[in-house]
């Protein structure tokens, strides 16, 4: 059919719960035959509760049914120290009536073009860039229709555990605590950590707590290592699928620079995590632009491939930031930056 | 100005080769060795194929070229050719910049339409400095297949095999060699003695070590090594790993001879580009190597659906040698 029902393109308003959740599990029940149909409680946490704020467009047809949806989440960040921000495209859709062929653009390709344009720009808006690990029938409409581009192919650090030894952190005065939230001394942390970084997500108790903490589905064990009283980083662990094994994860990782034995201490608790959750490996995320990239290394863990690679949708180029090369330099992420742990 | 249609496009000539070699003084005038002529034709009428050169001409003199080095590639069970597009570029005067990049995406039109796809080409591939990678961002209709990682390691004194031996030439075993290890990849660059007598022996301006591990008089394991700037400048190279991959022990005695022999001539560090879906980049992690980000990205143009880039990354054993970096 050529002439497709005409939509409207829009944000969320109170009240598209009950459409979205509809449309979202019959569609992705009908690709995944595993597919767990999702609860308003767990869309609410992710789309309306983020204290980042909220990134939704909607293609409503004026018969009420949902043509094509973009789920986002936000995050605030710090880029070269200032305040803003980026979001990840992370529910995306069409609706079968709704469905072209890759050559045509759809209504998906014009919601997610919607979304960029809302969010980001031209003109420029909130977020800096729109990112997201598409699988590969997304990442085609994007590539073709939506200007998105790929950082980098996304590679992975894992240790066997068979293979790697913790190394031991008695001796040099740092302190692991297992807590359950995040209190407001993590602040003071990313303040310090996020230096090096040019492009990072903050990571502040009320992110973090959302984040881990009151996340509807998944269990997180939080760890926090202090160093002379003082605290030198967290890590975050779960075990999980990731790209296919089952592994433990390494969720979340933010230390102080030069606080290895911090880094030690946290890694030695992961790989400790992993083992008596009887998993073969712990697996952890990183840009291979950071430091933790070669720490990982040295510490026993090898780098692997994944099927992941970032997809970014970029316009904006301030003094100095090369598009999609200077991200690849410059931007500071973990597995929990995505939805994927 | 002049117009689009004001250029004339062509396959390069030798009555061209003056007038491209100037093209190069003012654009790139280190690329070229010697008078430049001669290792223009070396590297555009390699051991693989006819040469892929086209060329913009206005005002009696080429202001511009779109070139590419073939290679003859075992992909879907046969012998296809790949071609990596190198030195393609428009005179200053001619160039539209990023926003009206004209007779540049012209002449990689062209270029396209006259060498790729069967039975031409079935892809073009790319490893462009920053300026062309955002040209390529522009619509070139290049993809991005794959930000290439180094393995890295720091040379050390190691006890050398004693089959290992410094090649004096390259035979018939190269491609026996080839053939042994071709079965495990999707798609490659087929080596054998003429490509590379072509690629290492003949390169112009250029000095390559082949190393060679044997087990009685039969070449198990070919490395080929260097040195240049790819990862720092004047650092070592190992440019050329073929091996197979169910042979570790073969593929451990070379290695302990490129370090050794590193430590001997006094580098610091020497570094490689494996895939990372090869048994081999587990195989060198393993042994001390460490994983860097590079700079270097890989860009293709597809005209099969076998090479489409998310099909390259996952399949395509390429190393440094199949590029100009080295």
């Amino acid at each position: 059919m050529d002439t497709l029902p005409p939509v409207t393109l829009r944000e969320y308003r109170p009240g598209d719960e009950g459409v979205i959740l509809e449309t979202f599990n019959r569609v992705f029940a009908e690709i995944d035959p595993n597919f767990v149909p999702r609860t308003l409680a767990s869309w609410r946490w992710q789309n309306l509760e983020n204290p980042s704020g909220v990134r939704i467009r909607l293609a409503m047809a004026a018969d009420g049914r949902l043509a094509s949806y973009l789920g986002g989440v936000a995050q605030r960040a710090r880029m070269r120290g200032e305040p803003s921000a980026f979001s990840q495209s992370v529910d995306g859709f069409a609706h079968p009536d709704w469905r072209r062929t890759l050559k045509k653009r759809g209504v998906y390709a014009d919601t997610l073009m919607s979304y960029n344009h809302t969010y980001s720009g031209p003109p420029l808006k909130e977020d800096l860039f729109v990112w997201g690990l598409p699988v590969l029938a997304a990442w085609r409409v994007g590539r073709a229709h939506c200007q998105q581009r790929i950082v980098r192919n996304q590679n992975k650090l894992v240790a066997d555990l068979d293979r790697v030894e913790a190394k031991s952190s008695g001796a040099a005065g740092v302190t692991v605590e297992e807590v359950e939230r995040f209190d407001d001394e993590v602040d003071g942390l990313f303040e310090r950590a996020h230096e090096p970084h040019e492009v990072i997500a903050v990571r502040d108790a009320p992110q973090l707590n959302w984040r881990f903490v009151q996340h509807p589905e998944h269990r997180y064990r939080i760890a926090l290592a202090r160093s002379g009283g003082r605290l030198a980083g967290y890590a975050v662990y779960r075990a999980g699928v990731y790209d296919g094994d089952r592994d433990g994860l390494l969720c979340d990782w933010l230390v102080e620079p030069g606080q290895e034995a911090a880094a030690d201490a946290l890694r030695a608790w992961a790989l400790e995590c992993a083992r008596a959750d009887g998993l073969p490996r712990l697996t952890a995320v990183f840009p291979d632009t950071i430091d933790e990239w070669f720490g990982f290394q040295r510490a026993g863990f090898r780098v692997r491939p994944t099927s992941y690679f970032p997809g970014v949708y970029i316009f904006l180029r301030p003094g100095g930031m090369d598009g999609i090369r200077w991200l690849h330099r410059h931007w500071y992420y973990t597995l929990g930056d995505s939805d994927l742990c | 100005m002049l117009r689009l249609d004001d250029y004339e496009l062509a396959a390069a000539t030798d009555g061209d080769l003056d007038s491209i070699v100037a093209l190069y003084r003012e654009l790139r005038p280190t690329a070229l060795v010697g008078d430049g002529r001669e290792h223009w034709k070396w590297k555009f009428r390699g051991a693989h194929g006819d040469a892929r050169a086209l060329v913009a001409r206005a005002g009696g003199r080429v202001v511009g070229q779109f070139t590419a080095v073939p290679r003859k590639v075992w992909i879907l069970g046969g012998e296809h050719t790949f071609a990596n597009v190198v030195d393609a570029m428009v005179s200053g005067e001619h160039r539209g910049g990023l926003r009206r990049p004209a007779l540049f995406a012209r002449l990689s039109d062209a270029f396209a339409r006259e060498f790729g796809g069967a039975p031409g080409d079935l892809c073009h591939y790319a490893f462009p400095a920053v300026e062309p990678q955002r040209l390529g961002d522009s619509g070139l209709k290049y993809e991005l297949v794959r930000t290439l990682t180094a393995l890295v390691a720091v040379p050390e004194a190691r006890a050398i095999d004693p089959e290992l031996r410094v090649l004096d030439g390259y035979d018939e075993q190269v491609r026996w060699l080839f053939d042994r290890c071709a079965g495990e990849w999707g798609a490659s660059t087929i080596r054998d003695a003429d490509y590379c007598r072509w690629r290492f022996e003949a390169a112009p301006g250029r000095e390559y070590v082949p190393l060679g591990v044997y087990r009685e008089g039969i070449l198990r394991g070919l490395a080929v090594t260097a040195r240049g700037d790819w990862f720092r400048p004047g650092g070592g190279l190992l440019v050329e790993w073929l091996v197979p991959s169910g042979e570790p022990e073969i593929g451990a005695a070379l290695r302990d001879a490129v370090l050794a022999r590193a430590h001997e001539a006094g580098l610091r560090e020497v570094a490689t580009c494996l895939p990372e879906w090869s048994p081999w980049f587990e195989s060198f992690q393993g042994d001390g190597w460490l994983v860097h980000p590079t700079s270097t990205v890989l860009w293709a143009r597809s005209f099969h659906r076998q090479t489409r880039p998310e099909t390259l990354r996952t399949h395509w054993w390429l190393q440094l040698s199949d590029s100009d970096l080295v």
